[in-house]
C-alpha cells in the first residue's frame, strides 16, 4: 500500500510542477494589482503564497516554499507602501518560482543558483532584516535572550533541541547562529560541524555558543565568540550578537 | 480505543489531496476533509470522529477559532485535536497545547509519515 501511495504522490508532484508556471502568473496578477493598490489585492497575494509555500512542501519543493516564505515576509513586511521598488522585488521572487518550474532537475546547479539568487533576493528586498536562530532548552534562558534579541531588529526564530535545529539551518536563510552548547538529541559542537560539513547557504555564519563550560571549542567549527553563563551572560550576548550582525552587514 | 475516523480541516486543495490519501493508504483511517471551520463545525456532529486535524491558519475561522467552537459544544468538547502548522517553535507549541490540542505537526508534514505521526500523538494520548 506504501508503494501504491509513493507512485501516487510522484504523479501528484509532476502534475504540480507542471501546474506551478499557470500559479506564477496568478502571483504576478496580484502583484502587479497590489501595485496598483487595488482592494484585496494584498489578501489574495498573500493567501496565493501562503498556499504554494504549503503545498510546495508537501510535495517535497522545499525551495518553492523556501522562495514563498521569504515572499510572504516581504509581502507582509511591505503591506500599505507597495512602490514601484517593491513591485520589482515581488516580481523577482515570482520569477525564482517560475525557474523551479521551469529547471530540468530537481536539485543540483540549478537549485544551487536559485538558492543563491534567492539570498540576494533577501538581502535587497529586506535590507538590514538580520535572521538568527536561537537554539537554547531553557525556557527561561530563552526567554532572556529573545529579550536580548529581538531588539536587534532581527527575525528571530527559536529551537529548544540541536535536530530541529539542524533542519532549519538546512533549509532557511540565517545570518547568526546563538546556540546552547549542551542541548538535547545533537550538541551544539555537533550541529556546528554538520553545518560547517553541509555546503549549504549557512554553512559559514557566525556562531555564539552559550555555556557554563569553558573548554574552547574546536578552532576549526570557527566559532565567533563563547559566552559564559554568568552574571554578565545578557548584556555579553547582547554586545557581542551587535558586534557580529554589525560586521555581518558592513 | 482505535482511531479509526478523522476529520480533517485544510483549506488548500493539494494539502487536503495528499493528506486524504496517506491517512488512508498508509493509515487505514477513514478520512473526511473540510475545507473550512465552520464546514468542520457543520459537519462534525454526522461524522463523528475520533480525532480532529486542525490547520491553524485558515481564511475565516482559523484554527485555534474553530478548536474554541468545538470545545463550546458538549458533544464535540472532547473529541481530541491535533494542530497542523509551520509555527512549531517551542513557545508556539506550547501555546496550542494549552488551547486544548494534544499536540502539534509540523508543516509541511513528510506524506509517507503522516500517519505515523499522528497514530504516535494518539497512541501517546490514550
Amino acid at each position: 500500500m506504501n508503494d501504491d501511495f509513493a507512485v501516487l504522490l510522484t504523479g501528484m508532484r509532476d502534475d504540480f510542477i507542471m501546474e506551478l508556471p499557470e500559479r506564477c502568473d496568478l502571483l504576478e496578477e496580484y502583484a502587479l494589482a497590489q501595485g496598483r493598490a487595488e482592494p484585496g489585492a494584498f489578501d489574495d497575494l498573500f493567501r496565493n503564497i501562503h498556499s504554494l509555500k504549503g503545498a510546495g512542501g508537501t510535495f517535497g519543493l522545499p525551495l518553492v516554499t523556501s522562495i514563498c516564505h521569504q515572499f510572504e515576509s516581504f509581502v507582509s513586511a511591505n503591506r500599505g507602501r507597495f512602490d514601484s521598488l517593491a513591485l520589482s522585488h515581488a516580481l523577482s521572487y515570482v520569477d525564482l518560482l517560475h525557474r523551479v518550474a521551469d529547471a530540468p532537475e530537481r536539485d543540483g546547479p540549478f537549485m544551487l543558483a536559485i538558492e543563491r539568487d534567492l539570498e540576494q533576493l533577501r538581502i535587497s528586498s529586506m535590507p538590514g532584516c538580520a535572521s538568527v536562530l536561537l537554539v537554547e532548552p531553557s525556557i527561561a534562558t530563552r526567554k532572556f535572550c529573545q529579550g536580548v534579541l529581538e531588539p536587534l531588529s532581527v527575525r528571530l526564530v527559536s529551537q529548544d533541541r540541536g535536530f530541529p535545529a539542524l533542519e532549519l539551518l538546512l533549509h532557511q536563510p540565517f545570518d547568526l547562529l546563538v546556540a546552547a552548547r549542551e542541548l538535547p538529541d545533537l550538541n551544539a559542537l555537533a550541529l556546528v560541524a554538520a553545518l560547517r560539513e553541509s555546503g549549504g547557504r549557512n554553512k559559514d555564519i557566525p556562531v555564539i555558543l552559550i555555556s557554563s563550560n569553558t573548554v574552547p571549542a574546536p578552532t576549526y567549527l570557527n566559532i565567533s565568540d563563547t559566552i559564559k553563563r554568568d552574571a554578565d551572560f545578557v548584556s555579553k550576548l547582547a554586545r557581542c550578537a551587535g558586534d557580529v550582525l554589525a560586521s555581518c552587514s558592513n | 480505543m482505535n482511531l479509526q475516523r478523522i476529520l480533517y480541516v485544510e483549506d488548500e486543495p493539494d494539502i487536503q489531496a495528499v493528506a486524504k490519501l496517506a491517512l488512508e493508504m498508509v493509515g487505514g483511517y477513514q478520512v473526511i476533509i473540510c475545507s473550512s471551520g465552520q464546514q468542520a463545525l457543520d459537519t462534525v456532529g454526522d461524522f463523528a470522529p475520533d480525532l480532529i486535524l486542525l490547520d491553524v491558519m485558515m481564511p475565516g475561522m482559523d484554527g485555534p477559532a474553530t478548536l474554541q467552537k468545538l470545545r463550546a459544544n458538549p458533544p464535540t468538547a472532547s473529541i481530541p485535536v491535533i494542530f497542523l502548522t509551520a509555527k512549531v517553535q517551542p513557545n508556539e507549541v506550547a501555546q496550542y497545547q494549552a488551547l486544548g490540542a494534544l499536540n502539534v505537526i509540523a508543516k509541511p508534514f513528510d506524506p509517507m509519515t503522516l500517519a505515523a505521526q499522528v497514530q504516535k500523538i494518539w497512541d501517546q494520548q490514550a
